[in-house]
Order: C-alpha cells, then sequence, then structure tokens
C-alpha cells in the first residue's frame, strides 16, 4: 500500500522561560493509505507536537514530512503553510466559528481561498458532510446552539469537507462526557473505515487508541518508544513504560538466573519464574517481568503451570462481572482478577498461576534510558516491535 | 526503513528560511509607525529640554540650563507637592467609594444594584471639562447651590465652600474617579473564581477573615493595577486643575505646562522639562502597572457562566445601602447635569431662584450657533469621532494579532511601544507633537484636523490594544488554527474569522476611543488653530473669557452628541449579539 504520511527525524524546540525544551527529539513513522494511526502517550510527551508539525501548525526545526507526494516540511528547512497542506483537522476544543452558523462552518473550507468550489456543489458537499455525520436538517442552526456531541460532529463534518489526504484527530473525544465518548468512539471507528480515510489520532487515553488504531506510536519524551498494531502492543510491551501506560499490569523486578533456549529463568523476591527469552539480556542483568492481571489465574489447590506464586489475599473490589483481587506475595502485590461466581474473602491464601508465555520479560528502565540518548533509535524500537515474540 | 535520513539530519540554514514574510512585513511595518508616532515626539520633547532655543528660532545649543531653571524655581516644588496630593489624596478617596460601591453591588443583596451600573456608565462617559464646571456651579462661594444657606439665608458674604481649594479638587477627582474604579473593580470581582471564597467559607472560615486572608490578597494585584492606572491619568489630568487649581493660583504639571506655552512669548524651556519628568513619572508608574497586571494574569480565572457569588445579606442595612447608591447617583449624575442645563439658560450664573427661573432662555445657545468657530468645532469634533476611533481599533487590532498570535521577533517591543503613550500626560504628548510638527513644518499638517487625529490615534492605541489584547487573548487560537487548515490563507483567515469574533470587542473599544476622543481637549489645547479647533476646545474658550453659560451650553451639546454615540453603539452591540445566538 502507498505510503500517505511519511515523518522522518522530525524534532521540534521550544523556548521558554526555563530554557529550552526538546518537545520532539527525531520522530519517524509512515502512516499507510487509509490506516488509522494513532499517536499515544502522557501529556507532555509530544503527540500533539508531533501533529501540529504535521498539520503545519508549528514550525518544525528539523526533518521531514510528507503528506502523499507533497514534501510539506523538507530537510532543507522548507515549510508548506498549513493553509496549503491537503488535511483536515478536529481540534480539541472543536473550534467551531461562533459567528457562522453549521452550514457555514463547513462550506468555510471550500468556498474560500485556493480550493474555491462552485455555489451548487458547495452546497452538495456541504450536505453530503452533514449527512455523513448525522447532522442533516441543522444547516441553518447558529453554531454556538449544538450540543457538546454535535459540536464534535460538525468539527468532523468541516475537516472532511474538504477531502483531504490525511484526516487529524487532536485529543477530540476528551472534552466529551464518558456515554457520549463511548458512542462517538464507536462513530469514528466506523466513519472512518467507510470514507477509508488516512488518519492521525492523537491521545492520552490507552482505550481509545487500542479500540480505534489500526497502528500505534507509543510516545514519551518527544520520542516513540514503541511502534505496532493494537494487539502487539498490549500483548508484547517492550518496555515499562509501555506496559504500564497501556492497560493494567503487574511488574515483578528480580534477576536473569539463566538461560535455556527461548526461555529465561528470573529470580525474584516472590520466587523464580520462567518466561520468553530476551536476546539483549544475559545471566546476572536486571530485568522486570510484566504480567497482566487477566492473564494471572487464581486457585485455592496449587494449579499446573510454568510459574506458581503463592500468596494471600490483602483486598478485594467486586467489579460485578468479578472480583478484583491484591494479593500480597513476599511483600509484593499481585493483582489478579477472580470470576464474580467465586466467593473470595480478605486472607484467603491463594495460588497464582502465569504460562511462561504470558510472562513478558523487560529489559529494567536504566536501559531504556541509554536507548534514549542514543538520538534516532526511537526508530529501531519502533521497527523491532517485539524483540522476543512468545 | 529511513535511518538514513535520520543520521544526516540537518537544520534550516538560516533564521530568514524560519520567518514567513507576512510576519516581516507586519512587524517591520507597523514597528515603524508606531515608533513615528510614539518615540518620536518623546525623544524630540527630550531633545528640547536639553536645547538652548524652542523650535522655532534658530541656532541653539545643548545645555542643562531648562532643568536648572525649573528645580531652583520654589514653584516647582509647590507644583510638585500639589500633585502628589491630588494624586495620592484622590486616587485614595476614590478607591474608598469605589471599592465599597463594587462590594456592595457584586456582594451584597444591596437593592438598586443594577442602577449604580447605569450611573457607573453614564458618569464615566462626562467630559472632565463639565464635571469641573459643574461643581464651580455647585460651590462657587458666591452663587454657589451648596451656598445657597450661608449666602441666602444666613445673608453672609460668602459661603463655606470655596471651589478654589486643593480640599476641592482632590474630592471632586475623587468623585469624578468612583464610577471609573467601580467598574474595574467589579471587574476585578467577577474575574475571580468564587469558588476561591467558598472553599475558604467550607474551611471554616467566617467573612471577615475570608475577605482578609482570600479575598483581598487574590484581588491585591489587580487593586494595585486599579491605582497605577487611575493614578497616572490624574497626575496627568488638565482640566479639572485648570478650572478648579488654576484661579486659586494652584498648579500642577499639566497646568503649568499650558501656562508657559499660554505666555508669550512660550517658555519652551518650563513646558519642556516639566513634560520629560512628567513622562518619565509616567513611564515608572506603567512599568510597575505592567508588572503587577502581569501577575494578575496568572491568578486570573475567567468563569463567565460558572460566575455565581455568594451574596452576603445586609440584613438591617440594605436599606442604607440602597440609599447610598440613590445619593450616589444624585451627587454623581443629577446634581451636575441639573447645575449644567440650568447655568447654559442663564446670561450670568444666580443661584436657582424664582426670578432666575424666569430669566431663563436660550440666548446662550442662540449666541453659539452665531458664532463660526463653533461650526467649525462642531465639523472637526464630528471627524474626530468619524476617523480616531476606526483607525485606533484597526491598528490595534492587527497589533494585538502579531503580539499575541504570532511568534515574530520582537513582538513584546511592538507591545510595549502600543502602550507607551499612556505614560506621558495628554498635554504633555501634544507639546510633543506641537514640536514635531514644527520639526516637519513641510508636511502642511499643522493647523489641520489631522494633526489632532494623529495625536488621538497615537494615544490612544494605549487603550485600543490593552482591549484587543485581552479579547485575542480569550480567542481561543485553535479557531484561527481551524481555519488554516481548510486551506485558507492567513489574510482571510484574519478577516473573516478573527475580526468577525472580535467585533463585540472592537465595538467597545470603537466606543471607549470614540468617548474620549470626542471630549478631550489637553491634546488639541497647544495643537489647535483657529481652523482645527474642536467643540470641547470651544468650551474652554469661553469659560476662560467668563462666558459660563455658552460654555455651558456647548458642554450640553457636547454631551448630547456622546449619548447619541453610546446609544447608537449599544444598539449595534445588541443586534450583533443577538444574531451570534
Amino acid at each position: 500500500m502507498a505510503v500517505a504520511v511519511r515523518v522522518e527525524g522530525l524534532e521540534k524546540r521550544y523556548a521558554t522561560d526555563e530554557g529550552a525544551v526538546n518537545a520532539v527529539r527525531g520522530v519517524s513513522f509512515e502512516v499507510e493509505d487509509g490506516e488509522f494511526f494513532t499517536l499515544l502517550g502522557p501529556s507532555g510527551c509530544g503527540k500533539s507536537t508531533t501533529l501540529r508539525c504535521i498539520a503545519g501548525l508549528e514550525k518544525a526545526d528539523g526533518g521531514e514530512i510528507a503528506i502523499g507526494d507533497m514534501v510539506v516540511v523538507s530537510q532543507s528547512g522548507a515549510q508548506v503553510p498549513a493553509h496549503q497542506r491537503p488535511i483536515g483537522m478536529v481540534f480539541q476544543s472543536y473550534a467551531i466559528w461562533p459567528h457562522m452558523d453549521v452550514f457555514d462552518n463547513v462550506a468555510f473550507p471550500i468556498s474560500r481561498g485556493k480550493g474555491k468550489l462552485p455555489k451548487a456543489e458547495v452546497r452538495e458537499r456541504v450536505l453530503e458532510a452533514l449527512s455523513l455525520v448525522r447532522l442533516d436538517g441543522l444547516e441553518r442552526r447558529p453554531a454556538p446552539q449544538l450540543s457538546g456531541g454535535q459540536q464534535q460532529r460538525l468539527a468532523l463534518a468541516r475537516a472532511l469537507v474538504r477531502q483531504p489526504k490525511a484526516l487529524l484527530l487532536d485529543e477530540p473525544l476528551s472534552n466529551l462526557d464518558a456515554k457520549l465518548r463511548d458512542d462517538m468512539r464507536v462513530e469514528l471507528k466506523t466513519l472512518t473505515e467507510r470514507l477509508n480515510i488516512t488518519t492521525l489520532f492523537v491521545t492520552h487515553d490507552q482505550l481509545e487508541a487500542l479500540t480505534l488504531s489500526d497502528k500505534i506510536a507509543v510516545m514519551r519524551d518527544g520520542l516513540i518508544v514503541q511502534l505496532g498494531g493494537p494487539k502487539d502492543i498490549y500483548d508484547d510491551p517492550n518496555s515499562r513504560f509501555t506496559a504500564e501506560f497501556i492497560g493494567t499490569t503487574n511488574l515483578l523486578e528480580g534477576t536473569v538466573a539463566s538461560r535455556d533456549g527461548d526461555v529465561m529463568r528470573v529470580e525474584t523476591p516472590q520466587g523464580t519464574l520462567v518466561c520468553a527469552a530476551l536476546d539483549s539480556l544475559g545471566p546476572g542483568d536486571r530485568a522486570a517481568i510484566a504480567v497482566r492481571p487477566a492473564n494471572i489465574g487464581v486457585s485455592a489447590e496449587p494449579p499446573n503451570a510454568d510459574n506458581v506464586l503463592e500468596g494471600s489475599i490483602e483486598t478485594v473490589v467486586f467489579l460485578g462481572d468479578s472480583h478484583d483481587c491484591r494479593v500480597d506475595v513476599g511483600g509484593e502485590l499481585i493483582r489478579a482478577f477472580v470470576h464474580a461466581s467465586r466467593s473470595v474473602e480478605r486472607g484467603d491464601k491463594v495460588y497464582l498461576a502465569m504460562s511462561a508465555a504470558d510472562c513478558r520479560l523487560l529489559p529494567p528502565e536504566a536501559a531504556f534510558v541509554e536507548r534514549e540518548d542514543g538520538g534516532g533509535a526511537s526508530l529501531r524500537l519502533g521497527a523491532g516491535a517485539s524483540p522476543a515474540v512468545a | 526503513m529511513a535511518t538514513a535520513a535520520q543520521t544526516v539530519r540537518r537544520f534550516a540554514p538560516g533564521r530568514l528560511a524560519n520567518l514567513e514574510p507576512q510576519y516581516v512585513i507586519l512587524v517591520g511595518g507597523l514597528g515603524l509607525i508606531l515608533a513615528l508616532l510614539v518615540l518620536a515626539p518623546l525623544a524630540i520633547l527630550l531633545f528640547y529640554s536639553l536645547w538652548s532655543v524652542g523650535p522655532v528660532d534658530d541656532g541653539g545649543s545643548f545645555t542643562l540650563e531648562n532643568y536648572r531653571k525649573t528645580f531652583l524655581a520654589g514653584s516647582t516644588y509647590r507644583l510638585l507637592f500639589n500633585t502628589a496630593v491630588f494624586g495620592i489624596g484622590s486616587v485614595a478617596l476614590g478607591l474608598v467609594f469605589g471599592v465599597s460601591l463594587a462590594w456592595v453591588v457584586e456582594r451584597t443583596n444591596a437593592p438598586f444594584r443594577n442602577f449604580a451600573f447605569v450611573v457607573a456608565i453614564i458618569t464615566a462617559g462626562i467630559p472632565p471639562l463639565l464635571y469641573a464646571m459643574a461643581w464651580v456651579f455647585l460651590l462657587n462661594e458666591r452663587t454657589g447651590v451648596f451656598n445657597i444657606p450661608f449666602t441666602q439665608w444666613l445673608g453672609w458674604n460668602k459661603g463655606i465652600f470655596s471651589p478654589y481649594t486643593l480640599g476641592t479638587l482632590v474630592v471632586v477627582e475623587a468623585f469624578r474617579l468612583t464610577p471609573t474604579i467601580f467598574l474595574m473593580v467589579v471587574g476585578l470581582f467577577r474575574s475571580m473564581d468564587p469558588a476561591l471564597e467558598e472553599a475558604a467559607a467550607t474551611s471554616g472560615a467566617d467573612m471577615r477573615t475570608t475577605v482578609r486572608r482570600v479575598t483581598l490578597p487574590v484581588m491585591l494585584p489587580g487593586l494595585l493595577g486599579v491605582i497605577i492606572f487611575v493614578g497616572t491619568a490624574t497626575i496627568g489630568l488638565f482640566e479639572l486643575p485648570a478650572i478648579l487649581g488654576m484661579p486659586g493660583g494652584i498648579h500642577v504639571f499639566a497646568t503649568r505646562i499650558y501656562l508657559a506655552m499660554d505666555t508669550t512669548p512660550r517658555d519652551y524651556g518650563l513646558a519642556t522639562s516639566l513634560g520629560t519628568v512628567a513622562a518619565l513619572i509616567g513611564i515608572v508608574g506603567i512599568y510597575y502597572y505592567h508588572r503587577v497586571t502581569r501577575v494578575q494574569q496568572k491568578f486570573a480565572t475567567i468563569t463567565g457562566k460558572g460566575y455565581r457569588p455568594r451574596r452576603i445579606d445586609l440584613g438591617r442595612f440594605r436599606k442604607w445601602a440602597g440609599a447610598a447608591i440613590i445619593f450616589y447617583f444624585f451627587l454623581m449624575v443629577v446634581l451636575p447635569s441639573v447645575v449644567l442645563i440650568y447655568a447654559s439658560t442663564q446670561p450670568f450664573f444666580k443661584p436657582p431662584s424664582i426670578s432666575a427661573f424666569e430669566n431663563a432662555n436660550l440666548d446662550a445657545y442662540r449666541e453659539i450657533f452665531g458664532q463660526e468657530g463653533f461650526w467649525i468645532g462642531l465639523r472637526n469634533s464630528l471627524t474626530l469621532i468619524a476617523t480616531v476611533p476606526i483607525a485606533t481599533m484597526l491598528v490595534s487590532a492587527i497589533v494585538s494579532w502579531v503580539v499575541v498570535r504570532s511568534k515574530a521577533r520582537g513582538r513584546g517591543l511592538l507591545d510595549t511601544l502600543a502602550f507607551i503613550p499612556f505614560t506621558a500626560p495628554s498635554i504633555v504628548f501634544g507639546l510633543a507633537f506641537l514640536l514635531i510638527a514644527f520639526w516637519i513644518d513641510w508636511i502642511p499638517v499643522y493647523g489641520t484636523i489631522w494633526l489632532i487625529v494623529i495625536v488621538h490615534v497615537a494615544r490612544f492605541l494605549a487603550y485600543g490594544t490593552r482591549a484587543t489584547n485581552g479579547a485575542m487573548f480569550q480567542l481561543h487560537k485553535e479557531l484561527e488554527e481551524a481555519g488554516s487548515v481548510s486551506g485558507v490563507g492567513w489574510l482571510t483567515v484574519f478577516r473573516q474569522i478573527t475580526l468577525r469574533l472580535l467585533v463585540p470587542s472592537l465595538i467597545a473599544g470603537w466606543l471607549w476611543v470614540a468617548i474620549h476622543s470626542g471630549r478631550e481637549l489637553s491634546m488639541a489645547l497647544l495643537l489647535s488653530t483657529r481652523d482645527s479647533q474642536i467643540l470641547s476646545l470651544v468650551a474652554w474658550g469661553a469659560w476662560e473669557n467668563g462666558r459660563s453659560s455658552e460654555a455651558a451650553a456647548v458642554g450640553m451639546i457636547l454631551m448630547v452628541m456622546m449619548t447619541v454615540i453610546v446609544i447608537l453603539a449599544r444598539i449595534v452591540t445588541v443586534r450583533l449579539t443577538r444574531e451570534h445566538g
């Protein structure tokens, strides 16, 4: 498939009162045609800045950006201004113009400037875009009289009406209340799939990222730390940061004891665990093991599994379909889920069972920092999204 | 993948590549215009204060003689003392009135609260010249309305009130400042999140503790800003000291400069050296105003819709608060207006009596309508109102856009430049432009109304940019960015989105400038010739020559003009906001 958006070695610095801040430090990725690509990370990780550089709202300090065939930011420093880039964008605040009605808001991109179309076509395109987001019949409604969800859809229609090569979404769901956000998420997914439009989505919400995306770039401190499909990222986090940021996870610290083919034995204070080997580690290295609570079996009798830990239940929270338990294993609290049909109580002695495949071996955090200093290393990390496939 | 491109990473070659051409043109052009309008006059003022002869004479050399003469004279120290008493006294008193009124209106359940607003807006629009005249009619020792009990009932030679003392000057200026301070402090109250006070209350603090430990500290930077703002304006004020001070020999900066320029030959040395000193005082004041308001911006949380402050139940004091608001209305609006209307119908001012009412006539109006000067003044004043506010607000909007939105270099400097005119008293600004007009006499602008138009625009830019800066800050950046990513160039975005959304603020600013430009006296005072006089000057001229009824009549006409403008602007604003839903 063709590449719709290409970002190479993007850099962006801000001058602040406290000195220069490197907001983006060499980010590279490619988005294929029709792909839903998400930049995911905590606030301040550079995800929004990256998106705004693609949109042309920020000037990149280095690197290259291309949208389709158009190089919008070139290595030589030349930049195409925002309004000449083939994009549509939805903002966090929606940025609906309050002095226009619904129709005029949507018509704006195609009735002015270079992209100006004949009147009849403008009308046709606007109505089409409005019906796409289910706002038909509201054309003449003053924009401020729309509800939050309607404003959101209006912003989407305005971004789509120009038939952009790339749709840029900057945390578009974060201002909606929870119920509406769920609905909009589904709607956004259906719409982008139907239109088969290349979409770049920025969010700090891992659930949004996992449910919507074809591909996710996890960002931290201006770098992409992991790049891959939602399932890869969820199942095979390559760092403690990704493991902790996406989903809930238990982390056990330990030291690699030995390697036997594809598996490694790791000594932890909780016991020795067997897990898939990681090439970058050898016996004696510090490491961490990540296990999702959903992948831990809880039983009263000793089970038959690769790894078994013994502990006692410290807290139980009833979640409706399950019990969310924290089990004290050698002083460390490990989170696990027990089906609602079973009864568990605080103080119960239980066994935790984990398969070697579900125990993800991670390099210690220090190693990650080292790689950060390597500058362009983000791509290497991204390309090798699953260094140790279980 | 593209590892090669990463290792061979290069940066943009020069800074120029990073500057978009529109910013270069905008910042450069605006900077040049502002420098000409703002820096050049002040520079020339400083120059002549250090030059041995005035602008009309040839030759001359560098000298400190002007300053030596000025500061060896005892009158200068009396002037400084008077200015200090006038500034500090009237601002302190005005704060007592203004803050208490604001507190009563915003935070208690006193009756007539909305009425107080109307009163404040009306009175803030009264030309200071008229206000001063009205108080002369009210306080005149023999004929003043307040002195009637003493002169008529007790048969004394003169009453206990006198318009021509420093005390009167302070009190009348405090009255005049009250509505301005009130409106600014109400703004402060409103920009404060009521949750801050509620949090204190739920933490167990009683009302007094809340006010002392939360409300006042949070408002303090804002209050300081108000104090410096009105203080600087008061120190530079001409009208009140001219009418209430000069007859009693009480001089402040503005009146002394006026006098130096009103004698023959003009004393340029004294005027420029005093003007420079006054401008320096202003610069210090405005520097602190800037610092203080910057701190305030960090505090301020504009809550908008959620603004529902707790109102304190005044209990049995409620009706007293209501009475105070009514009293305030009488003192501020009814008395001065009535006495002015009355004075304009009396050939010679007499205390109101049956015979006085019988003799009332419209001779004064007939008289001024017969003077050619009046019609010239009217035409020129209308020219000012038609041109100055529009030009000021347009330039302000562009300056603000560059200052607030762009990342262009030198935008901070632009902001400072636009604000500098606030520092010098109006009359000093007028003086500086007079010097410029002599300097560049090959541009035939002296003696025409256009010189005054230029001076007004230069000065009111300081206000205009404050208004548009604030509005621009509140305009969410994404509204404009949404325009850019819609494939529309920056100029279209500026016209179709930015300007359109700024319309309410632009009209509000337009109105402020229109009122102030239309009533302004002290800048035109030194610049006007016969052909370029304006209505406020006509009134001043009549007053100075003892034709008080004519002065009052011109004043009334000026007031009617201002009222029409206010009503028109209000109608336009209401219609526009309704349109936007």
